[in-house]
């Protein structure tokens, strides 16, 4: 049995942390938290959570633990299968995310335990349902307890979602930045003036912001800041009432109707969907990226050939349709925001807590379907350098040439000088056989766009 | 109505200034724990009001609506 090595994002709580041995993921639970992991088993809270599809679900495990002294015991955790922050969320994934941590909370106390952290980055998502990860963020409740996670839900899930409501769904990436999520008076001074009468951002946003300015050096005696169970409740369902009545107003983006603005007619767009599904079903990949995925109509031709698709585009609008297609059917995709030019990266402590794309890849096959031209036009990235990073990130590619005579290419071009000599199908495939063998190709429409299925070459 | 009304009542009590950059030598914590003991007063007393009103109003209509079912059975 080889040694275990502790994972790098799991170091700040003492109750346990995840380990790694012979390529499985467990949990070592320590003795400090003997008394609240046994509540959870025997209160029927875990049983209840799991029932209900939102806790992860563990068996208790004979692997010897990481470190044997603090141990109390080993859990292995069901795995999940492609771990994302909320940085790369839609809206509705942030929001559905803030409400199952708040029923979470609800459900807790009904079995006389309390939510100790509320932690954006402790919710996955499974086909559409947001699942939380941690089973070591319970603790019995007592009564006059505070909920200890009031600040972190207000800075990870609040802020963002308030941000995002009443200013810009860009103000998301704030979370990139605030590893613990967006500071209370950052957020206060960003929100619009009117959002200090609502109560929900008057009260968990600037008034919260406030205090904690004016009373950061009060010493306050715990025994008599008691909170009744009533109250403590109280700000639960408020929380919850003013998420759940949450909506965003989508901005028109570009990419919003971009189906019913290309240039494919009905017949090539078929005849690329049929290609898509063939070279699937062909080679059955467990796991599927598709980048540049729009509202992931190719992601679901991939998901129907058995594989779980991880959807990723730039466009906050498309990927929240996308999110909500997967949530209504159920279906195996994960729906992300990210701008491909500029991929999530390592974050955090060591730039580690928070793994980059690549780090949680390689993908069994990839899809870039119109895609690289926005890229190599779009963001002047060598097409060598895409098609390397492609190398790094899939092990099997179904990649779109778009030539220059597509009008969306002619877009691209129509205001700039045409500085992209080596942009042509030779240069295209020149590109990618340095990295890449081509193993098929098929003209998809009458402008000369090109599939090309590949498989990366041995790393020599 | 009511609960607007304390929702305006609340905002006007807590803020009207803007809030001041936290520099992070001060202890975000402390500030949100006391918070905590406010909001919660608030909250509490804004979700009795809430039950009595409805409490209040379901009365009123279950009457008005035992009446209609009365009527339509006449």
């Amino acid at each position: 049995m080889r040694e275990a090595n502790r994972d790098a994002a799991s170091f700040r709580d003492p109750s346990g942390f995840i380990f790694h041995r012979d390529g499985a993921l467990f949990r070592q639970v320590n003795e400090s938290y003997r008394e609240h992991y046994d509540l959870l088993m025997q209160s029927g809270l875990y049983k209840s959570l799991v029932r209900e599809g939102v806790l992860i679900r563990h068996e208790e495990s004979e692997v010897p633990p990481a470190e044997q002294s603090t141990a109390y015991k080993v859990l292995q955790p069901e795995l999940v299968p492609f771990i994302s922050y909320p940085y790369e969320w839609s809206f509705s994934q942030l929001q559905n995310a803030a409400v199952t941590t708040l029923k979470i909370q609800q459900r807790a106390m009904e079995h006389g335990m309390i939510l100790k952290d509320a932690s954006a980055y402790n919710i996955q998502f499974h086909n559409g349902r947001a699942v939380f990860i941690d089973t070591l963020s319970f603790e019995r409740y007592e009564e006059g307890m505070i909920w200890p996670a009031y600040r972190q839900f207000c800075q990870h899930f609040l802020a963002p979602l308030l941000l995002i409501v009443h200013r810009d769904v860009r103000l998301q990436r704030l979370l990139r930045d605030f590893i613990d999520g967006v500071p209370l008076d950052l957020a206060a001074g960003l929100l619009p003036f009117k959002t200090k009468f609502s109560f929900g951002a008057g009260a968990h946003i600037h008034a919260h912001a406030r205090w904690q300015t004016s009373h950061g050096g009060t010493v306050i005696d715990r025994e008599a800041a008691r909170l009744p169970r009533a109250r403590l409740e109280a700000i639960v369902a408020q929380l919850l009432d003013c998420i759940e009545n949450l909506t965003w107003k989508k901005p028109k983006t570009e990419w919003g109707d971009y189906y019913d603005a290309t240039n494919y007619s009905k017949e090539d767009f078929e005849k690329k969907k049929e290609t898509v599904r063939k070279w699937c079903e062909l080679h059955s990949p467990k796991t599927v990226w598709d980048f540049g995925s729009n509202n992931g109509e190719f992601s679901r031709i991939a998901a129907e050939a058995g594989a779980f698709v991880v959807s990723i585009d730039g466009d906050p609008v498309a990927v929240e349709e996308n999110y909500k297609t997967v949530r209504k059917r159920g279906e195996n995709i994960l729906p992300l925001c990210m701008d491909l030019s500029n991929p999530s990266p390592g974050l955090g402590w060591m730039e580690q807590e928070r793994k980059s794309l690549s780090d949680r890849g390689p993908a069994e096959m990839g899809l870039a379907l119109a895609l690289v031209h926005h890229l190599a036009i779009g963001a002047n990235i060598p097409l060598e350098l895409i098609a390397e990073w492609f190398a790094e990130n899939t092990r099997r590619l179904i990649v779109e040439f778009v030539p220059k005579s597509d009008s969306q290419v002619e877009r691209l071009l129509a205001n700039r000088d045409d500085i992209f000599d080596r942009y042509s199908a030779d240069g295209f495939v020149e590109a990618f056989e340095r990295f890449f063998t081509i193993e098929d190709r098929v003209e998809v429409s009458a402008s000369g766009r090109i599939l090309f299925l590949m498989k990366r070459r041995p790393n020599e | 109505m009511s609960m607007r009304l304390y929702a305006l009542f609340i905002c006007l009590l807590v803020v009207f200034a803007a809030a001041t950059p936290a520099w992070a030598y001060l202890d975000p914590g402390t500030g949100s724990y006391l918070f905590q003991l406010l909001i919660g007063l608030l909250a509490g007393t804004l979700m009795t009001v809430k039950i009595y009103w409805h409490k209040i109003r379901s009365f009123f209509t279950r009457d008005k609506n035992a009446k209609s079912n009365d009527e339509s059975e006449q």
